[in-house]
């Protein structure tokens, strides 16, 4: 395993990065919603506000629960690198994959009896999309594994 | 594959926690192990022989499936 101070610093980094993006984030959406004199991107503006607000507060608990107890760090990444861990969150990704895969291709079905022609097509497109994505990954993890 | 790691690890009075630290990985991959749920890897298996003192053939067993 990595020693334990680097592995300290690189989670203090992650965890300064993730409130300063936040902070960004969330005064710069409140910021762009207050000079918007329109309604035209009000949605948007709101999304970024609370996605900034999501990461700020989760980078602050963060903060407080590593300032409490410091060997949370070393857990964790004694779990992000476990073996076992990585084997489960491999194949849990791939049955997802999968899972996806199906639920899209029902969901043209459907759009295209529903006569949603441009909803269909661009559904289409992600399929597709995921379809030469995964096989290139699968080629280029052939070539290196 | 079968194994003798919780036998062992009993008999030297090791703690799942402390195996586990010692090799870095979690306690509930050491747990997975010794219930048969789990097959190490080559690198964790030489690892867990390495700690051991032991052969990886006196600690995993391989028997052959029957067909």
């Amino acid at each position: 395993m990595k020693n334990p101070l680097c592995v300290f610093k690189r989670s203090r980094a992650f965890t300064v990065v993730l409130i300063a993006l936040g902070a960004v984030l969330f005064l710069g959406g409140i910021l762009l919603v207050l000079l918007e004199r329109s309604d035209r991107y009000t949605m948007f503006y709101g999304f970024l506000t609370g996605l900034g607000l999501c990461w700020l507060v989760i980078g602050c608990i963060r903060h407080w629960r590593i300032k409490r107890n410091p060997a949370i760090v070393l857990e964790e990444e004694i779990d992000q690198k476990d073996e076992r861990h990585q084997a489960i969150r491999s194949r849990a990704g791939y049955y997802t994959f999968l899972l996806w895969f199906v639920l899209l291709f029902v969901s043209i079905i459907a759009l295209v009896f529903l006569s949603y022609k441009t909803a269909s097509l661009v559904l289409c497109g992600v399929l597709v999309l995921m379809a030469v994505t995964f096989l290139l990954f699968y080629a280029l993890l052939q070539k290196r594994m | 594959m079968k194994n003798r790691l919780e036998q062992i690890r009993k008999e030297r009075a090791i703690k799942q926690e402390d195996l586990a630290h010692a090799l870095g990985v979690s306690r509930q991959t050491i747990c997975s192990l010794e219930n048969g749920r789990y097959n190490p890897s080559i690198l964790l298996a030489f690892k867990i022989a390495r700690y051991f003192g032991m052969a990886i053939e006196e600690i995993f067993i391989y028997e052959e499936e029957e067909s």
